[in-house]
């Protein structure tokens, strides 16, 4: 019976809502919405964050390829070192048949101290340096 | 997909990704019901203007903090605290509860202003001006759930959320508020009938 009742007070509240919520939407709409120059603001503010979010993620987005570029040439440079490691014959082969990297480490190192005349190695191995050294 | 498909959310998103219409679109569709809500608490259009921008300029700057919870409630909570702030600094003196200052034209007053469009007067029923007028007596606390409901379309879960009051605590103040309109209602429907001549 008291659940009965409940419900019937609901429905009549319900009903009463609806009915006043429609009379109040009326009123209300006839006093009118907000000014256009106020709408023209929102709408240029919104206008300006949509631009800024784009220009942000036109930035954000070569920072990132480049930053992928720059983990792969590390990791290709650190592969290519510690296959030369492991590997040492197999570089070699590798490196006579591209002609790219010819030159190893030592030879590089040997012939940075040449140009800068401290190759003590060649100093005291050639022909040429023996008289001067003695 | 039909632009009434769309949720407000999916709205909110498509704006976070740089497209701007997507706000228009949600602007649009809360134009009427946050304005009125506005004009009902305040009392003067200036100043439901007003808010009216700022509550959207709050929206466009934290559109990125916008968990997937109710937009409504989200923006009503906005419109809410902007009120209260906007109260605080215009009107130190003035309790909340109060709707206008006395040289505001009450808000039923202007269905009936000269300046207002003559077709649009013609559509305002007596009727209209009489629930208005009602409304305008409300408690703040009844008005603000009762426009709420009755403006926004919130379910009183949103209106909770909105307000941060329980959900019977909202239930409550509407009950309330409908009590009030309707005794007021009829009390004018009775001083009506007496002024009646014989």
């Amino acid at each position: 019976m008291e659940q009965t009742k409940n419900q019937l007070d609901c429905g009549v509240f319900d009903k009463d809502e609806a009915e006043l919520a429609v009379i109040v939407r009326r009123g209300f709409e006839s006093l009118g919405g907000p000014s256009a120059d106020t709408e023209a603001a929102i709408f240029a503010a919104a206008h300006r964050a949509a631009a800024r979010g784009a220009a942000q993620r036109y930035w954000f987005r070569p920072r990132i390829l480049a930053a992928a570029a720059a983990a792969v040439v590390i990791a290709a440079g650190a592969l290519y070192l510690n296959h030369n490691r492991a590997d040492p014959d197999g570089s070699a082969t590798s490196s006579q048949e591209t002609g790219f990297g010819a030159e190893s480490t030592q030879d590089l190192a040997a012939l940075l101290l040449d140009i800068q005349g401290l190759n003590e190695e060649s100093f005291f191995m050639t022909e040429e340096a023996e008289p001067l050294w003695l | 997909m039909a632009e009434a498909e769309i949720t407000d959310a999916e709205l909110l998103a498509a704006f976070n990704q740089g497209d701007a219409k997507a706000l228009e679109v949600l602007v649009g569709r809360y134009r009427q019901p946050l304005f009125s809500w506005l004009l009902g608490m305040t009392g003067n259009r200036a100043d439901a203007d007003d808010l009216f921008q700022e509550v959207w300029l709050r929206v466009i700057k934290n559109a990125k903090r916008f968990k997937n919870v109710s937009f409504k409630a989200w923006m009503w909570k906005i419109a809410k605290n902007l009120l209260i702030d906007f109260r605080r600094k215009r009107r130190p003196e003035t309790s909340l509860d109060a709707v206008a200052d006395a040289d505001e034209v009450p808000l039923v007053d202007r269905l009936t202003a000269p300046d207002m469009d003559p077709a649009r007067q013609a559509e305002i029923d007596d009727m209209t001006k009489r629930v208005m007028r009602a409304v305008e007596t409300l408690p703040d606390m009844q008005r603000e759930v009762f426009l709420m409901r009755t403006q926004g379309e919130l379910t009183f879960s949103e209106i909770a959320a909105a307000l941060g009051i329980p959900l019977n605590t909202a239930l409550g103040r509407m009950h309330d508020a409908m009590n009030k309109l309707k005794k007021i209602m009829a009390e004018e429907d009775d001083y009506g009938t007496d002024q009646k001549p014989a």
